[in-house]
C-alpha cells in the first residue's frame, strides 16, 4: 500500500477545496500560480480538469495535484504505400491517424511530502485509470507538457516518458516557437499499450 | 498567469514516421508489463472516492 493509497483521498479539485485548503506549494511557481489562480477557471472553460488527493486526517492539506484534459497525437500526410505500411499492425478497421490520449496540463506535489514516492504512486494512478475497464473513452497515450527543467524531465523520464520530438529545435518549429525563443516545455509521451490490465 | 499548456501539434514526415514505428514496437509488446498491483492500487483509490 502506498501513502496515497493509506493516507489520501482522492477528488476533484473544485472551487470550494481551493479556498478550504491551505495554500499548495509545490516549490515550483508557475505551478504553484496555475493552481492557486488558473485551475478553476480552466475547469469552467472546460479546457482541463483538476484533480487532488488531500489527507485523510488533515483534508485542508492537498498533497498532490494535476490536471487532465482529452487531447489526441496526430500523424498526418503520410504517402498511401508507406501509410499502409506502418498501421499494418493495428488490427481491422482500427487503423488511424489520430491516436486517442489524456494530456496532462499540470502536475505537482506538495513540497512538504516529496521523496516519499508520492510522484511514482502518483503516476502509477493515472496510468492504470486510463486502462481501467471502465474508462469511458478509450486512451492509448498519456502525453505531459513537461517544464524544460531538469527535475521534472527526469521524473517523466524515469516514469516511461519520452520526448514527443528528439530535436528541440524541431519541437519549437511545430509548436511555432521562435528560434531564438527559449523552449519553456517539452512534450513528452507514454504509451499506455505495454501495460497489462 | 502561468505557462500555457502547449496543444500537441499534428506530427509530418520523420517525426511521425518515428513516432508510428514506435508505437508499432509497442504494440507488439501489448500488455508484457505487469501491472495488475498498480492497477489494484488505484481501484482501492478510486472506491474510497466513490468514483468506481
Amino acid at each position: 500500500m502506498g501513502f496515497l493509497n493509506e493516507y489520501c483521498t482522492f477528488k476533484p479539485f473544485s472551487l470550494e477545496l481551493l479556498s478550504s485548503c491551505r495554500q499548495f506549494d509545490c516549490e515550483h511557481v508557475d505551478l504553484n500560480e496555475f493552481f492557486a489562480n488558473d485551475c478553476i477557471n480552466y475547469s469552467g472553460e472546460l479546457l482541463g480538469k483538476t484533480y487532488c488527493f488531500s489527507l485523510d486526517e488533515n483534508p485542508d492539506i492537498a498533497i498532490c495535484l494535476f490536471t487532465i484534459s482529452n487531447d489526441s497525437i496526430k500523424t498526418g500526410l503520410l504517402p498511401n504505400s508507406r501509410k499502409n505500411k506502418i498501421n499494418r499492425p493495428i488490427p481491422n478497421g482500427k487503423r488511424m491517424h489520430s491516436y486517442p490520449a489524456v494530456l496532462i496540463g499540470r502536475l505537482g506535489v506538495n513540497k512538504d511530502f516529496k521523496r516519499k514516492g508520492i510522484g511514482k504512486e502518483l503516476m502509477d494512478f493515472i496510468k492504470s485509470w486510463f486502462i481501467d475497464s471502465g474508462n469511458k473513452t478509450g486512451c492509448r497515450f498519456l502525453v505531459v507538457d513537461s517544464y524544460n527543467e531538469q527535475e521534472p524531465l527526469s521524473y517523466y523520464l524515469k516514469n516511461g516518458f519520452e520526448y514527443l520530438f528528439d530535436n528541440k529545435e524541431d519541437e519549437k518549429s511545430y509548436t511555432g516557437i521562435k528560434t531564438e525563443e527559449p523552449l519553456h516545455t517539452r512534450l513528452m509521451y507514454f504509451d499506455l499499450i505495454i501495460l497489462k490490465k | 498567469m502561468a505557462i500555457a499548456i502547449k496543444s500537441i501539434p499534428i506530427l509530418y514526415g520523420d517525426n511521425a514516421k518515428k513516432f508510428v514505428d514506435k508505437a508499432n514496437a509497442a504494440y507488439a509488446v501489448k500488455s508484457t508489463i505487469d501491472f495488475s498491483k498498480q492497477i489494484e492500487s488505484a481501484n482501492s483509490i478510486l472506491e474510497k472516492a466513490k468514483m468506481k
